[in-house]
């Protein structure tokens, strides 16, 4: 089913906040995140012709424009070699991403390990769960925003559980969060 | 069962998510950037759209414009058409004022105008043209001149400042001699206007200090003149 341009206009606008969410999760900053998300758009402007909202929604089509673009950018990036500062380098912590000097007993203290483990799972992982958990897509919807297979998204959110249960492995015994 | 990995609760699991990522919304700079770029990709609106009936309107309305604009057209006045008009040659014009110039005092002043005339006929073999253009003339001379090449009978007339000169001559001369053959010309200080009849060419050249009454005072000559020629021989008017 074809829309017009105002319905296009309107439907897509209303993704914003969740595309700029799985943006972060893929692109891992705010600025990168941001000019994924407009690049998106104005992609998703020039192709408006070509969405059919009964073939696709447009949450997925615009998280697959959105999923491709960075996949470009990635692929783009890692064939050129960066220089990276001497000042960079030092300014880096010791430890990035270590986790959270919090004392496995502390339970007021959960959200923050769970939001830590979370964000160090890879961005694909990251991705599948915030479109699975967040924005309750359904398998296939995901699967079509990350042109995967069915059977791939359900393994990603596998191994999503599987890694976060490994990095909260300390914490397990208070049973907060498993069954 | 805790320390079984990947055997979460999905609810506690999504819960602890949207927790975690949930609340993350697009900048406000974010916002303004994509709203102009969803601005920027609104269609223009359409301009004009023709429809066929509008179409075929216009069509009409065209066909029927064209076709009062042709009627009009067809219908308009036409200025009447002067048959029979030539122009003076310029080495002709040039002679008739040189000689109603330079001839003015030269040759018979009888004022017996028809014995005149008879005389100045018999000379040249055609009919001279030798009444008085109108009862405010003065009668100035004749004489026999040369016109292109020509030899022409000369009646000069004055009345006031304004002269007056009839010159009759063979038509032989003339790209156009068929009967009453009007020619007409002029230059900065004359105007002259001339006829043919009878294998005759018959013409009036005037001068004056008012160039503007030259023309008032040919065709009022004209009037005067016409009645010498027989009625069935002059142009329909």
């Amino acid at each position: 089913m074809k829309v017009s341009a105002e319905q296009f206009e309107k439907l897509a606008l209303d993704q914003m906040d969740m595309l700029y969410r799985v943006a972060h999760r893929l692109a891992g900053n705010a600025e990168e995140a941001a000019d994924l998300v407009q690049e998106t758009y104005l992609r998703a402007f020039k192709s408006r012709e070509k969405f059919d909202l009964k073939s696709v929604g447009i949450r997925p089509w615009l998280v697959r424009i959105l999923h491709n673009l960075h996949f470009t950018r990635s692929q783009r990036q890692r064939r050129q070699p960066m220089a990276t500062d001497a000042s960079d380098l030092d300014a880096m912590p010791t430890m990035q991403n270590a986790a959270p000097s919090i004392g496995p007993a502390d339970l007021d203290h959960m959200d923050q390990r769970m939001a830590w483990a979370l964000n160090e799972l890879p961005g694909e992982y990251q991705t599948t769960l915030l479109l699975w958990a967040v924005e309750e897509l359904s398998y296939k919807e995901i699967a079509d925003a990350l042109e995967v297979p069915v059977g791939t998204v359900m393994s990603r959110l596998h191994r999503a559980k599987q890694r976060i249960s490994q990095l909260l492995q300390p914490y397990f015994n208070k049973g907060m969060i498993l069954e | 069962m805790a320390e079984q990995p990947g055997q979460f609760n999905d609810k506690a699991l999504k819960a602890a998510v949207r927790a975690t990522w949930g609340e993350q919304r697009a900048p406000e700079n974010l916002r303004r950037s994509i709203a102009a770029i969803a601005l920027a990709a609104r269609p223009a609106p359409p301009r004009f759209r023709i429809g066929p009936r509008s179409l075929a309107a216009a069509a009409v309305l065209v066909v029927g414009i064209s076709s009062v604009v042709f009627q009009v057209y067809r219908l308009r006045p036409v200025p009447p058409q002067l048959p029979n008009h030539y122009q003076l040659s310029s080495s002709l014009v040039a002679d008739l004022a040189a000689k109603h110039d330079r001839d003015a005092y030269l040759g018979s002043t009888s004022m017996d105008l028809a014995q005149l005339g008879k005389e100045l006929s018999e000379k040249l073999g055609i009919t001279v043209l030798s009444a008085s253009p109108g009862p405010d003339y003065h009668f100035e001379g004749a004489s026999i001149s040369t016109i292109g090449n020509q030899q022409a009978a000369h009646l000069l007339f004055k009345r006031g400042s304004e002269s007056l000169s009839i010159f009759s001559m063979a038509a032989d001369q003339l790209p156009h001699t068929n009967q009453w053959a009007h020619y007409d010309g002029c230059d900065a200080k004359h105007t002259m206007a001339g006829f043919v009849q009878d294998g005759g060419f018959y013409c009036l050249t005037a001068s004056g200090p008012n160039s503007a009454r030259c023309n008032g005072m040919i065709s009022g000559a004209m009037q005067e003149l016409s009645s010498q020629f027989p009625a069935s021989t002059q142009p329909a008017k």
